[in-house]
């Protein structure tokens, strides 16, 4: 005769067998339902969320409409939130073409927001009130406008009827940054006086393979050139992964290796430097992934770094694992076509993003309403091109 | 419709559970709190970080321990169910 003991753990222990197989089993498969589809770039489920990026873009994405609690800041995230919304939609654009005149109206809008002088005022400050884009012929770094140009390159390729004053814009800018890449000591061109971020060197040389591209102009022997001055400075021989900051005229890294940067560096040099992307993206995936459940996320500090808290570019930073570097890391997940990891990746985004219903089938996510969807949506249609340097 | 009533029973919290997440969620969403978070440059309002918390625990829960919930709110009621039946 069994005791009444006996049976109450017999209950308890199938209650927890049950609650735990369910824990494994189901919100992966919940939270990674829609991987395949961005995988496979599904129209209707990138639509979805472009929609809510493009209604955004068309309303005017300015400094004021961001909150970070830092002028400087506002002006950074609103560039890149206009960049990634026109390297998203024209992405869609590319893979299915009848997209493009859905989309090419938000594209110019955004474009449009990237060139008001206010846009770029968090740079004009930084460099003693020049202006970047009024003062091309200067010898200042000035290479946040790289994500103007790359934005730029994407709607050239996309509009074949681009406003003739924007094509020259667009020669001239990518002319600039060319050449100040060449004379540059160590290939490193300044963010701000004294201040290299690898990545947005990265932005400009997309910008310059990205305007290969579309113009048949290629800048072969400066690419290669930049190629090994990046492995051999910029690239921490150890993780592989790419310095968060560099000494311009030493060529010295001054920040720790760190896996937001590198994550967006993979992503900017798919358009220039595939070999370089790839690599990179390979110590991402060799060092950089943690996972559990099913769920993944990339590092922001590799392993043999050590751990460090987040900052404004990795955003919070959650046992090792960054917002930031998991969320610019599903581009290389899917250039690489790499479906295991791509899953990770998208289920966590889908798990702490936590997509909602913006009304018309449109969707976005809770957790980066502007800035974070137009990054999810350029970061889930990336795909590598063949280098046209 | 007693033994309606001991089906559903079991299944109150958990559904209870998935409907706050659903309504937090929405809220969240209108009012942008998790964003207005995310993209700080200076450490938030300690409430604000609360509310986060409190709606990032409830969304784990509801994804990750509802749905065993669920099933064995189900189980529970259809042995509760079979006993009031038989």
């Amino acid at each position: 005769m069994r005791s009444p003991r006996f049976d109450t753990l017999r209950r308890s222990l199938l209650a927890l067998a049950v609650l735990v197989a369910t824990a494994a089993l189901v919100p992966r498969w919940w939270c990674g339902r829609d991987a395949g589809a961005w995988l496979e770039g599904d129209l209707e489920t990138e639509r979805a969320l472009a929609d809510t990026v493009a209604a955004r873009a068309l309303l005017g994405v300015q400094p004021s409409d961001l909150h970070t609690g830092s002028e400087h800041f506002d002006g950074e995230w609103a560039l890149v939130q206009n960049q990634m919304t026109v390297l998203g939609l024209g992405q869609i654009a590319t893979e299915h073409p009848p997209e493009r005149a859905r989309y090419l109206p938000a594209m110019r809008a955004a474009i449009a927001g990237m060139l008001t002088p206010e846009a770029r005022a968090f740079g004009t400050r930084a460099w003693g009130g020049e202006d970047g884009i009024e003062h091309l012929e200067s010898e200042h770094g000035h290479v946040y406008l790289g994500y103007i140009d790359l934005a730029l390159g994407m709607l050239r390729w996309i509009d074949p009827a681009m406003d003739p004053s924007l094509v020259a814009l667009h020669d001239r800018l990518t002319d600039a940054l060319a050449r100040r890449l060449a004379s540059a000591p160590h290939a490193l061109i300044e963010t701000f006086p004294g201040v290299t971020f690898p990545a947005d060197v990265a932005s400009a040389v997309g910008a310059i393979g990205l305007h290969a591209r579309v113009t048949g102009r290629g800048r072969r022997a400066l690419l290669e050139a930049w190629g090994r001055a990046f492995r051999r400075c910029c690239v921490d021989p150890g993780t592989g992964f790419v310095y968060q900051t560099v000494e311009p005229r030493t060529g010295e890294p001054s920040g720790a290796p760190r896996g937001s940067g590198t994550a967006l560096v993979v992503y900017f040099l798919s358009f220039a430097d595939r070999a370089l992307a790839l690599d990179l993206d390979a110590a991402v995936a060799r060092g950089g992934i943690a996972s559990f459940l099913g769920f993944g996320g990339v590092r922001e500090y590799p392993a043999a770094a050590g751990a460090a808290g987040g900052d404004i570019d990795s955003g919070p930073v959650v046992f090792g694992v960054s917002v930031a570097a998991s969320g610019f890391g599903l581009a290389g997940a899917r250039m690489t076509r790499d479906e295991a990891r791509f899953r990770a990746l998208f289920r966590t985004a889908y798990l702490f993003g936590a997509p909602v219903s913006r009304g018309g089938g449109a969707r976005g996510f809770l957790a980066g309403p502007g800035l974070g969807d137009a990054i999810l949506l350029a970061t889930m249609t990336a795909k590598a091109t063949e280098d046209a340097r | 419709m007693k033994w309606v009533s001991a089906f559903a029973r079991p299944l109150v919290p958990p559904l209870a559970l998935l409907a706050l997440h659903e309504i937090a969620l929405r809220a969240l969403a209108a009012k942008d709190v998790v964003g207005q978070i995310l993209g700080a440059a200076e450490a938030p309002a300690p409430a604000l970080v609360a509310l986060m918390v409190a709606f990032y625990l409830v969304r784990l829960v509801a994804i990750f321990v509802a749905p065993g919930w669920l099933l064995l709110a189900l189980a529970c009621g259809a042995i509760s169910w079979r006993r009031r039946r038989g």
